[in-house]
């Protein structure tokens, strides 16, 4: 647990320490103590600000799709019909794929030459010229979100799912007996006993959004221009791009410090409803 | 009644198809020739299917592809060392993993409650940041560019939910069985061996599974900490691969493809355990 | 040589004393219960007679051997647990032959004792199931093959048959009495279920708040409960228990009961000086007569009526204590009737206002 607890603390607080500091891969001997400045510099300069709003647009619109994507899925294969079992086990298909090849995935599909999204839109008479989807400053973004969401959904599922098969039977043959309406049985039993597994997966998928980071760099390399310079990205480049180290941890303090406040968000909200001892 | 079930299956197909369409594309692509692969519009049937993409990985040096050539080279490498680290954070998730996880289920530990926050803590520092210190200690450790890097730094990262898991399953064995086992003459050891560690089975499964799984796909470590075609690991490869503005369509999909097989085999076969295995955890908390 | 003594015994678990010292010499092939009410202590004295959990003091002993320190795999000890605590992973076969194989006997030892002890046990066609193919009756018997296919020194029960239906409580109960006389072994049975201990032990130990408060044959502990507590808890329904007041003076010893102007003389004289105490009268029900209002030593109103067939229980309200009558008259008490009440008196307790027995061994009563 030491050994742990020392592999997490040691490096964060060496971050720290770094992040109050001027230090650059190019100059490892050159480390002027140089207090706030790097959060000074980063919390006034534009790309900052850019990359901030990124990484809020992103994660805000991937944890929305995913848990709306992942709730739809659960209550279909919660429908007791047959064959749900082989979709249940597809369910588990983007899962097993990681990251860098869902990235690859997309960036197939979505090829300005090529792409299976050109000639599909094509075929359907919808565009009359294939286009580069992802050089275009508006649809990249929409583009890595719908990419997230696609691996990450399955996970949002599996729990959600777990979750609707532990709802006590009697809960809704009480409903049956009550003629409630399916709308209202959905509304009044199945969502509340939902709302605490949905918020441990917007936990989930909060934190893996915020470290997302392999999809940016296959994808869009965070372009074109700044539209998808997640701070994430952000990080990495000032780091190991422009070897700019003392920013780049002071970045990557300032998402750590982002996680913390949205983690301790929901964790509140779980207490708040009481539904944790 | 009939005409929901209708709706139901028309949404389920609808389901698969979101699910699946963007995988078979890829092995779509993955067996057509390089000319087929980049035809306006696609065919979505492949005319020739063909295994030569494959083939080009196991015998390099007689491919016809010249785009992609280091990419193709190198990829049997990285495969066999992503599934070196895999298997090494693997066993050390289950070894380690179940350790702690016994003493935190069995000597009743104050809350289960604190492990889980301390889980959801150490996922909050994302791995990009804490990268910068992590290349740093590995510098003055000098062990950039080994696996033995790589197998730590996951194992790390991967930890913390392992135990979570598997001290949630732990607690459903009940100590009567192992106390039995002692009656019955066992030493500690043997009651662990002959009687615990076979009922937890599933969970120690699903664990490796996932240590196996979460370092496999792991792409931004190995992209720091190694360098060179010799030590990297598999996400790296391909992410240069996809990178390439010359790349060869045919053989990037098929470099995916087999990426994708070992997880998608794991998922697979412990299907049961794996959506077991998060279900205890996240269900009851 | 299995004599088993439990030597000054204390077991704390931080603030809480589970065992608060306790002293018992099971004789070599005896049925010993233990009983008492739940969180008495009655599982960590047994947990520490299996080596599963340690003293914080005292010793144990099996027979001339101090064992207090070795774990229970170095201890030669049979258990069943309520849970039965099966291996889910085995066969029936395999869970039997578990200690065995542990204890390196060949296999064709092994094999011959896992059919004789099924044999015995009648479950030689479930052999080959797995535990959780079983019904809670038969894992009962499979959890007991586990335990006497050993030739263990002591056979350790911890409420074996409280998660069975109460007709098959009824028939594990014998089957176990003639279990213990074939083995020939010392049993050490725990329980909260008194009449089990009473139909089966040779002796009983009763236990409360960490410690025994008597140890002696069934015969002992119902007609001759040590404290007010064991007078209580063994038997059903429970013995009636009087307040009031000891008188005793010349004449012999008087009991006052409290709220009334009834006084019993209980025809004794007692070994204590003073002459007037608060002091606990008890009575089991059936030692109770319902007579005319009248002839009897006590007079109340009757307050409820269960007819319990063959038996009638009959609550009486003694100016505000209440005594309960087991009879099988054939007249019909109606409620609110005024009766009399006549008390065997060879069956009276008396406990003082610790709850200790006050001998009355030799009392012989009249009435006012
Ligand atoms: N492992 C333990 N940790 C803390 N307290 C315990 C433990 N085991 C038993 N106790 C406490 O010791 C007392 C006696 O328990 P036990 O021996 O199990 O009683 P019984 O078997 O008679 O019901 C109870 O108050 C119980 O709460
Ligand atoms: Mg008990």
């Amino acid at each position: 647990m030491l050994v742990l607890l020392g592999l997490v603390a040691y490096p964060v607080g060496l971050s720290l320490w770094i992040s109050l500091h001027k230090m650059s891969f190019r100059k490892p001997k050159d480390f002027p103590f140089v207090g706030l400045d790097n959060y000074t510099t980063a919390l006034t300069s534009p790309e900052f600000a850019s990359a901030l709003s990124v990484t809020l647009k992103f994660s805000l619109a991937s944890v929305v799709l995913i848990v709306a994507i992942g709730l739809a899925l659960a209550l279909l294969l919660n429908v007791p019909v047959r064959g749900r079992g082989v979709l249940r086990a597809l369910v588990l298909v983007p899962w097993a794929i990681p990251p860098i090849v869902n990235a690859t995935l997309w960036q197939l599909i979505f090829d300005s030459h090529v792409g299976a999204f050109n000639g599909l839109l094509m075929q359907l008479g919808l565009i009359d010229a294939y286009r580069s989807w992802l050089i275009d400053p508006n649809m990249a973004l929409v583009i890595v979100v719908l990419a997230h969401a696609w691996n990450h959904v399955p996970l949002a599922t599996i729990i959600l799912l777990a979750a609707l098969q532990a709802i006590p039977r009697e809960l809704y043959e009480a409903a049956l007996v009550d003629r409630t309406s399916r709308f209202r049985v959905l509304r009044e039993i199945t969502m509340p006993w939902l709302l605490r597994p949905i918020m441990i997966v917007m936990i989930l998928q909060t934190m893996g959004a915020l470290r997302a980071f392999d999809l940016f760099y296959v994808l869009t390399g965070g372009g074109p221009g700044t539209s998808t310079t997640a701070l994430a990205w952000l990080t990495y480049q000032t780091s190991f791009v422009y070897l700019d180290v003392g920013m780049g941890s002071t970045y990557s303090y300032i998402i750590m410090i982002i996680t913390f406040a949205v983690a301790l968000f929901y964790i509140r909200g779980l207490y708040k409803r009481g539904d944790v001892e | 009644m009939k005409a929901r079930t209708i709706m139901v299956y028309a949404f389920m197909v609808l389901a698969a198809a979101y699910l699946l369409a963007p995988v078979l594309w890829m092995f779509v692509l993955s067996i057509m020739t390089q000319s087929e692969a980049l035809s306006v519009p696609p065919h979505w049937i492949p005319e020739a299917p063909t295994l030569d993409n494959y083939m080009a990985f196991f015998n390099p040096s007689a491919s016809q592809a010249t785009m992609g050539a280091a990419a193709i080279t190198a990829m049997p490498g990285a495969m066999l060392n992503s599934v070196i680290v895999g298997l090494s954070v693997a066993v050390a998730n289950v070894v380690f993993g179940s350790m702690a996880a016994y003493s935190f289920a069995r000597l009743e530990f104050r809350g289960s409650n604190a492990l889980m926050f301390g889980y959801l803590v150490s996922r909050m520092v994302p791995a990009v940041g804490i990268m910068i210190p992590l290349y740093v200690v590995m510098q003055n450790l000098h062990l950039l560019n080994s696996l033995g890097a790589l197998v730590l730094v996951e194992t790390a990262e991967t930890l913390p939910f392992s135990i979570w898991l598997l001290a949630g399953y732990f607690r459903t064995i009940p100590r009567d069985i192992e106390e039995a086992a002692r009656i019955d003459r066992c030493t500690w050891l043997q009651a662990m061996i002959k009687v615990f560690l076979p009922m937890a089975t599933p969970c120690l499964v699903a664990t490796g599974v996932f240590g196996f799984m979460s370092s496999w796909g792991s792409f931004l470590y190995p992209l720091l900490f190694t360098s060179g075609s010799g030590n990297t690991t598999m996400p790296v490869i391909i992410s240069n691969f996809a990178t390439d503005i010359n790349a060869d369509y045919g053989l990037l999909a098929t470099s995916g493809m087999f990426a994708v097989l070992p997880p998608f085999l794991l998922a697979l076969w412990f299907q049961r355990w794996i959506v077991s295995g998060f279900t205890a955890g996240a269900v009851k908390g | 040589m299995a004599r088993v003594q439990i030597q000054s015994l204390v077991k704390r678990f931080g603030g809480t004393t589970a065992v608060d010292g306790i002293d018992i010499d099971i004789e070599d092939r005896e049925f010993l219960a233990i009983v008492g009410p739940s969180g008495c202590g009655k599982s960590s004295t047994l947990r520490m007679i299996s080596g599963l959990e340690q003293p914080t003091s005292g010793h144990i002993l099996f027979g001339d051997q101090d064992v207090t320190r070795l774990s229970a795999d170095q201890r030669d000890v049979a258990m069943v647990f309520q849970s039965y605590a099966l291996y889910p992973h085995m066969s029936v076969r395999r869970n039997i032959a578990f200690p065995l194989e542990n204890m390196k006997l060949p296999s064709g030892e092994v094999a011959a004792r896992v059919d004789r002890a099924a044999e015995m046990l009648g479950i030689t066609a479930l052999l080959d199931r797995r535990p959780r193919e079983l019904s809670g009756g038969q894992r009962q018997r499979v959890a007991l093959g586990r335990a006497i296919v050993r030739d263990a020194a002591v056979f350790l029960f911890d409420e074996p048959l409280s998660n069975l239906d109460a007709k098959l409580r009824v028939v594990m109960r014998s089957e176990l009495k003639k279990l213990h006389s074939e083995l020939g072994q010392t049993f050490v049975y725990v329980t909260h279920d008194q009449a089990e201990a009473m139909t089966m032990a040779d002796r009983i130990a009763v236990m409360a708040n960490g410690q025994v408060q008597q140890l002696g044959t069934p015969e002992d502990i119902y007609f001759r409960p040590a404290t007010r507590f064991v007078a209580e808890f063994m038997g059903t329904p429970s013995m009636n228990m009087l307040e009031g007041t000891l008188l005793n003076n010349d004449s012999g010893a008087q009991f006052s009961l409290t709220g009334t102007v009834h006084t019993i003389s209980l025809g004794i004289s007692l070994a204590t000086e003073r002459h007037q105490q608060s002091a606990t009268l008890g009575i089991r029900p059936e030692s109770i007569a319902l007579v005319a209002p009248e002839e009897g030593m006590l007079r109340g109103r009757i307050d409820l009526v269960e007819p319990l067939h063959p038996d009638i229980f009959i609550s009486v309200d003694i100016g505000g204590q209440m005594l309960l009558v087991r009879t099988n008259t054939s007249a019909k008490p109606v409620v609110g009737d005024e009766v009399g009440l006549r008390l065997e008196t060879g069956s009276l307790h008396l406990f003082d206002a610790d709850g200790k027995r006050m001998d009355t061994s030799t009392a012989a009563g009249g009435s006012k």
